[in-house]
């Protein structure tokens, strides 16, 4: 599918690319091609973060999005020559779809939908735990544009034994011997009318780093599942059974609350599958100081899984009393909303603010995290420490 | 992708042969590590798939204990090539320089 050229092009960009490079507390701010600088955590494969001035807006600019690879061969895909496979056992009629097929033969529909890493926060675990030390930017919201995967998987004419749906994208290893990077969703989560193969974020063809051409959307799901440069769908009537299902992206079974994916599940553990409940105070960093009787205002971003944001309460005596913070408009059940909260600047001081969402079916941030041994599932109820002075 | 691609497979083989990381990504070899024995190994066992600073990245989180797992995984999950003699000297390097020091 893939020329020797345009995989060697790929290679090279990243060679020869001059990165822009600049400091940001101890974090290193850097540009890969088309992206504005993020938080680099590794080049290579590159994991990206995105710092909390670049998440203040509705929707995650698509050169500020967070950038998650775990293997380094990513070829850079040429839109014309890709070609989406469909089949697997569990499939009658094989398709081979280029993006015009995509686009001409299946409706068109957009979400507005969270992109967060299982890993969001891992840096931020106590204690601290090995894996990507990403602090708050592993996640962004964004508009996903593409076609229904049901309406593919239909004209795959999938029958009754289907079980897991198993998604292969164009990036690999660098070493044969070390497993690629393929996911499988139950069959039930496939066929949800909000799952999408998509082709565009933000009304922009996908980004590179993002996935170009085309991604798996699963709104609600963790990013593990997003799986980028989307080239292979297999409909299968038994579990996948490759490391980065059977072994990686795992928590302790009935730990924490979600989806259950049952096909995957052992008495011992089961796959990260649905984001909790969670909320970040964008306006301030930790430290940031207020001026005396000047009006401050707190705000930031409360979402869940898609079942929606109820409330977000905000104490300021360390979680003696909660009062709801105004919430704005809804961009959609699986999108971010904003919350804010008048700050008061009376007296001078420290001011200790915490803040928890709420959902509409009753789930709040704890304010003890679930340890696991990956430090998936972060969402402690936020603090931050100003000082009015 | 199923397989990797011939191109791909000669670089990783000559980076093999070569006991040096690549492909890199712009700015990596901007990554130093800590001037000691066992240095020169551990770059270019860890090197050939991943950025050196997967190791500083986890400094603050790992021990003797967590490299061995660690390592362990990278040969046995992902198949690096690592000799049982290198593994040790990676192990040995990086409990020393690259770990919380012992309470």
């Amino acid at each position: 599918m893939l020329t020797r050229r345009e995989l060697l092009a790929g290679t090279l960009t990243a060679l020869l690319l001059p990165a822009q490079r600049a400091q940001c507390g101890g974090d290193e701010l850097l540009a890969l091609p088309g992206k504005r600088p993020l938080i680099k955590r590794t080049f290579r494969p590159p994991n990206y973060e995105t710092p909390l001035a670049d998440l203040r807006r509705p929707i995650t600019p698509n050169d500020a999005f967070f950038v998650r690879y775990h293997l380094a061969n990513i070829p850079t895909v040429d839109p014309l020559q890709w070609r989406l496979r469909v089949g697997g056992a569990s499939s009658h009629q094989a398709l081979e779809l280029s993006l015009a097929d995509l686009k001409r033969h299946y409706e068109r529909v957009t979400v507005a939908a969270i992109n967060q890493c299982a890993g969001n926060r891992r840096g931020l675990f106590t204690p601290r735990v090995p894996g990507v030390q990403w602090t708050n930017g592993a996640m962004g919201n964004a508009l996903w544009a593409g076609v229904r995967l049901r309406d593919v998987l239909r004209a795959a004419n999938i029958d009754g034994s289907a079980l897991e749906v198993v998604f292969d994208g164009a990036d690999a290893a660098l070493l044969p011997a070390t497993p690629d990077f393929v996911k499988s969703l139950p069959i039930d989560r496939a066929l949800d009318e909000n799952t999408l193969i998509a082709f565009e974020m933000n009304g922009q063809p996908l980004p590179h780093w993002n996935g170009a051409p085309a991604r798996l959307v699963v709104p609600g799901w963790a990013g593990t599942y997003w799986v980028k440069h989307l080239t292979d769908i297999r409909v299968e009537a038994k579990a996948y059974d490759g490391f980065w299902m059977k072994t990686a992206y795992r928590i302790p079974t009935g730990a924490f609350p979600g989806a259950r994916f049952t096909s995957q599940e052992t008495a011992e553990t089961t796959p990260v599958t649905e984001i909790l409940v969670n909320s970040l105070i964008t306006s301030h960093e930790n430290g940031a100081r207020l001026a005396r009787n000047r009006s401050a205002e707190l705000s930031g971003w409360a979402w869940d899984a898609g079942v929606g944001i109820a409330a977000v309460e905000i104490s300021t005596d360390a979680g003696q009393n909660w009062r709801p913070a105004t919430l704005e408009r809804e961009q959609g059940r699986f999108a971010w909303r904003g919350f804010r909260w008048r700050l008061d600047t009376h007296k001078v001081g420290p001011v200790s603010i915490l803040a928890r969402a709420v959902s509409r079916s009753g789930a709040r941030q704890p304010d003890r995290l679930t340890p696991n041994p990956s430090g998936y599932h972060h969402n402690l109820v936020q603090s931050v420490s100003l000082e009015v002075a | 992708m199923k397989r990797l691609h011939p191109a791909l497979a000669a670089v990783a083989m000559l980076a093999l042969a070569c006991s040096a990381p690549r492909p890199a990504a712009a700015g990596e070899e901007t990554i130093g590590l800590t001037d000691a024995p066992g240095r020169e190994i551990t770059v270019a066992s860890c090197g050939v798939c991943h950025s050196l600073d997967y190791l500083p990245m986890n400094a603050a989180v790992m021990n003797h204990a967590g490299w061995e797992k660690s390592i362990h995984k990278m040969v046995d999950r992902f198949g690096a090539p690592i000799s049982a003699e290198n593994v040790q000297v990676i192990l040995d390097y990086l409990s020393l320089h690259y770990s919380v020091p012992p309470p």
